[in-house]
C-alpha cells in the first residue's frame, strides 16, 4: 500500500506539477488526449487562450463533474486550481488552443463615461444595469458580474464563452476594452455620492415592495393609535 | 385671538358659522382600517407638492427632458435629489395605499347599496393613479421606461381597426418615438390626470359626507365616533404627519429609480431585468404569459399583444367596477347597508376576492420570471408554463380555499358565542399548585 501511494506523495511534496501532468489528471478524461473532445466535452483546438483562460480563472473547469459548476461561478465546487497550475496548464495547451482569441492584455481604463456607454450598447441585454445578470431564455442566464476581475471581463469579451457573443478588435479595439472592463471594474464598488441614499436600487421589483412595506408601517401605526385609544376610553370610543 | 376675529369677519359677510359649527362636531366613525385611505389621500397631497417643484426644473422637450433629470437629480444638488426620491416614492406608495384602502372597502362590504357610485369613483381613481404613475415615470425619457413606453404602443398598435391611429396619437407622429411624445406624457400627466384625480378625490369625499361613512357598530340608526374636533382632527393630522415621515424615510434611505445608471432611451438598447414599476407590472406578467397566436377575423390580423395587453385589463377593471351590482344580483340582497360586516361573514365576497388578488399577484411575479428563473436556477420555460396553469386553475383553488376558510370561520363565531359546557377555568393559587376556578354566582 504505501509502495503504491509513495509516488503520489513524492509528487505532492515536490515541485509544481507540469501542464502535461494537469491534462491528464484534470482534463484528459473529456477533452481527449489530443484535446479533439469527447462526448463529455468540447474540442480544444483553435479555441484560444483567452477562453481556457476564462473557464480556468473563474473556477468553471476543472469540472468536478460534466454537468457541475460549468455555466457558472460556484465557489463551493472548491475545484479551482491554483495560479501556477493555471498558467503551467495554458503554456502547455499554447499550441493547441492557437487560432482562437489570445491572452488579452487590459488595464482598467480611464474613461468610465466611454465604458458605460459601451456597456449600455453591448452587455446590458444580458449582464443587465449594473451587471446584476439575469436570464437569457430557457435554462441559459448570464452571470451576475459583482466578483469578475478585470482579467475575467477581458477573456469573456475576447473570447465570448458559452452563449456570449465574440467582441473582437473589429467590435472593440484595445482602448474600448480598456474604458469597458474599466467601467465593469467601478460599477463593482460604486458608492452613493455624498447626500445619496445608502441603499442603492436594484430595480421596480425591490421598489413596489418596500412600497407595500411603508404601507404596512403606516397602518400598524395607526392600528396602535387605535388601540390606544380604545383603551383609554374603555372599549369604546367616546 | 386671530382665529376668533377672522372666523368672525367670515362669519359676519358670508354666515360661515353655522357650517363651521357643523363641519367641526361632524362625528367620524372610529377604526383603524378606516385611516387607509387618507394616507391615499395624502400620499396624493405630497405628489402634487413635489410635483408642481419638478414641473420647473423639468425640461418637457424630447431632447432635454432626459438630461434635465439628470440635472435636478444630481447628488449634489440642493433639494432636487431629496425631492425627486420622495415624488417618485409617494406614487409606488400612493397606488398600493389605494389598492388597499379598496380590498378594506371590498372585504367588508362598504361598497353596498347606497354606496355603489362611490365605490365606483374609487376604482376610476385607481385606474386614473396607476395611468399617472406611468405617464410620469415615463417622462425622464431613460432606458428603462423607454422601453415600457414601446411596448404600450405595440399594445395600442394591437388595437383592431383603429390601432394606427390610436398608437400614432399615443405617440405624438407615425413612428416611435413621435416627436410629440414626451410632450404628450407631459400634458397627461402634469394636468389632464391630476386634475381629474382631484376632482374625483373632490365627489369622493363629497359623496362620503353626504352619504355618511359606514361603521361597524351594530345598531345602523346610531353614529358611534370622534367629533371632527379636536378628537378626529388631530388625529388625522398625526395620520398625515406618520405618511410625511415614512416618505421621508424611504426617500433619504433607498434610491428608486436611478435614471442615470439606465441611460437615455435609445430604441435599440433593451436592458435585461427591464419591468415597470409594480402597479403595471401585472399587464407585463400577462403579456408574458399570454399566447403567442394571431387570430384573423375578416382577414383582419389581430396581434397576440391584444388580449393580454388590453383585453385582460379592461375586464378586470370592468368587472372591479360593476362588482356592487354583481353582488346585488348573486346574492339578491339590494337593502342599503350603513353597517359594515367582518369580512369571514361573506365567503362568496372572500372566495372572489382572494381569487382576484392571486391573480394579480401571480401577474405581478409573471413580470419578473426571467429574474425568478435566473435566481432559482430553472427554465424560463418551466416557469412560463407553471404560471399559466396557475393562472388558469389557481383562481377558482385559492378562492373556493378561502371561501371554505371563511365558512369555518364564521361556523367557529357562531358557534363560540356562548363558552363549551365542560370548559374549566384553571387558576394557579398561592402554593404554585392549579385550581378550577369556582364558577361566579348570578
Amino acid at each position: 500500500m504505501l509502495i503504491l501511494t509513495l509516488p503520489v506523495l513524492l509528487a505532492m511534496l515536490g515541485t509544481a506539477p507540469s501542464g502535461a501532468d494537469i491534462y491528464v489528471t484534470k482534463c484528459e478524461s473529456c477533452h481527449g488526449v489530443q484535446q479533439w473532445g469527447s462526448p463529455d466535452g468540447p474540442s480544444l483546438h483553435h479555441v484560444g487562450l483567452a477562453e481556457v483562460d476564462f473557464y480556468l480563472t473563474t473556477g468553471r473547469m476543472p469540472a468536478a463533474a460534466p454537468w457541475v459548476q460549468v455555466a457558472h461561478r460556484d465557489e463551493r465546487a472548491g475545484q479551482q486550481l491554483p495560479l501556477a497550475e493555471i498558467r503551467a496548464l495554458e503554456a502547455y495547451l499554447a499550441p493547441v488552443v492557437a487560432g482562437g482569441p489570445p491572452l488579452p492584455e487590459v488595464i482598467s481604463g480611464s474613461d468610465l463615461e466611454h465604458g458605460h456607454r459601451l456597456y449600455e450598447i453591448n452587455c446590458e441585454q444580458c449582464h443587465a444595469v449594473g451587471g446584476n445578470g439575469g436570464s437569457i431564455g430557457r435554462s441559459d442566464w448570464a452571470p451576475a458580474l459583482h466578483q469578475a476581475t478585470i482579467d475575467e471581463v477581458a477573456d469573456a469579451v475576447r473570447a465570448g464563452p458559452g452563449e456570449m457573443p465574440r467582441f473582437g478588435e473589429r467590435q472593440l479595439v484595445q482602448s474600448d476594452l480598456d474604458d469597458l472592463a474599466g467601467y465593469v471594474m467601478a460599477m463593482q464598488t460604486m458608492q452613493p455620492g455624498s447626500g445619496g441614499p445608502p441603499f442603492r436600487s436594484t430595480g421596480p421589483v425591490p421598489e413596489g415592495a418596500l412600497g407595500y412595506v411603508a404601507i404596512v408601517v403606516l397602518i400598524v401605526f395607526v392600528f396602535g393609535y387605535w388601540r390606544h385609544d380604545r383603551r383609554e376610553t374603555g372599549g369604546r370610543p367616546k | 385671538m386671530i382665529v376668533r376675529r377672522t372666523v368672525g369677519w367670515l362669519d359676519e359677510r358670508f354666515g360661515t358659522n353655522a357650517l363651521l359649527h357643523v363641519a367641526l362636531k361632524k362625528i367620524y366613525p372610529d377604526h383603524w382600517s378606516f385611516y387607509l385611505g387618507e394616507f391615499a389621500l395624502y400620499f396624493f397631497l405630497v405628489l402634487v407638492g413635489t410635483g408642481v417643484w419638478l414641473t420647473f426644473a423639468f425640461d418637457a422637450g424630447a431632447q432635454n427632458a432626459y438630461g434635465s433629470v439628470l440635472a435636478l437629480a444630481a447628488r449634489n444638488h440642493p433639494i432636487g435629489y431629496e425631492i425627486r426620491q420622495i415624488h417618485h416614492w409617494a406614487a409606488v406608495c400612493f397606488v398600493a395605499a389605494i389598492l388597499v384602502h379598496m380590498s378594506r372597502i371590498f372585504f367588508t362590504g362598504a361598497f353596498r347599496r347606497p354606496r355603489e357610485l362611490n365605490w365606483m369613483v374609487g376604482v376610476t381613481m385607481l385606474l386614473l393613479a396607476s395611468f399617472t404613475g406611468f405617464t410620469g415615470y415615463s417622462l425622464p425619457n431613460d432606458g428603462l421606461s423607454g422601453t415600457g413606453l414601446r411596448i404600450a404602443y405595440s399594445v395600442a398598435l394591437s388595437i383592431p381597426l383603429i390601432g394606427r391611429w390610436a398608437a400614432g396619437v399615443f405617440a405624438g407622429g407615425d413612428d416611435f418615438p413621435g416627436p410629440q411624445l414626451t410632450t404628450h406624457l407631459y400634458t397627461l400627466h402634469v394636468y389632464f390626470l391630476p386634475v381629474t384625480i382631484g376632482a374625483l378625490i373632490a365627489l369622493h369625499l363629497g359623496l362620503l359626507v353626504y352619504q355618511k361613512h359606514t361603521q361597524f357598530v351594530r345598531d345602523p340608526n346610531r353614529v358611534v365616533g370622534r367629533r371632527f374636533w379636536p378628537d378626529y382632527a388631530l388625529r388625522t393630522v398625526a395620520a398625515l404627519g406618520a405618511t410625511l415621515a415614512v416618505l421621508a424615510l424611504l426617500a433619504t434611505f433607498f434610491e428608486i429609480n436611478p435614471v442615470g445608471d439606465y441611460g437615455p432611451y435609445r430604441p435599440w438598447i433593451v436592458m435585461n431585468g427591464a419591468v415597470p414599476d409594480w402597479y403595471a407590472a401585472f399587464l407585463e406578467g400577462a403579456l408574458r404569459l399570454g399566447p403567442a397566436t394571431e387570430i384573423r377575423i375578416a382577414g383582419h390580423p389581430i396581434p397576440p399583444v391584444f388580449w393580454p395587453g388590453l383585453v385582460l385589463p379592461s375586464v378586470t377593471f370592468l368587472f372591479l367596477l360593476l362588482w356592487p351590482f354583481i353582488e346585488a344580483r348573486l346574492t339578491g340582497d339590494r337593502a342599503p347597508h350603513d353597517v359594515l360586516e367582518k369580512p369571514t361573514q361573506v365567503p362568496l365576497r372572500v372566495g372572489v376576492g382572494a381569487a382576484l388578488i392571486f391573480e394579480g399577484l401571480l401577474l405581478t411575479i409573471a413580470a419578473g420570471d426571467d429574474q425568478t428563473a435566473a435566481t432559482l436556477h430553472v427554465r424560463l420555460d418551466t416557469l412560463v408554463w407553471l404560471y399559466r396553469s396557475a393562472l388558469l386553475l389557481g383562481p377558482i383553488v385559492v378562492g373556493l380555499l378561502a371561501a371554505r376558510i371563511a365558512m369555518d370561520v364564521r361556523a367557529r363565531a357562531a358557534e363560540g358565542a356562548e363558552p363549551p359546557p365542560d370548559a374549566v377555568m384553571l387558576v394557579r393559587n398561592a402554593h404554585g399548585g392549579y385550581e378550577e376556578e369556582e364558577p361566579q354566582a348570578g
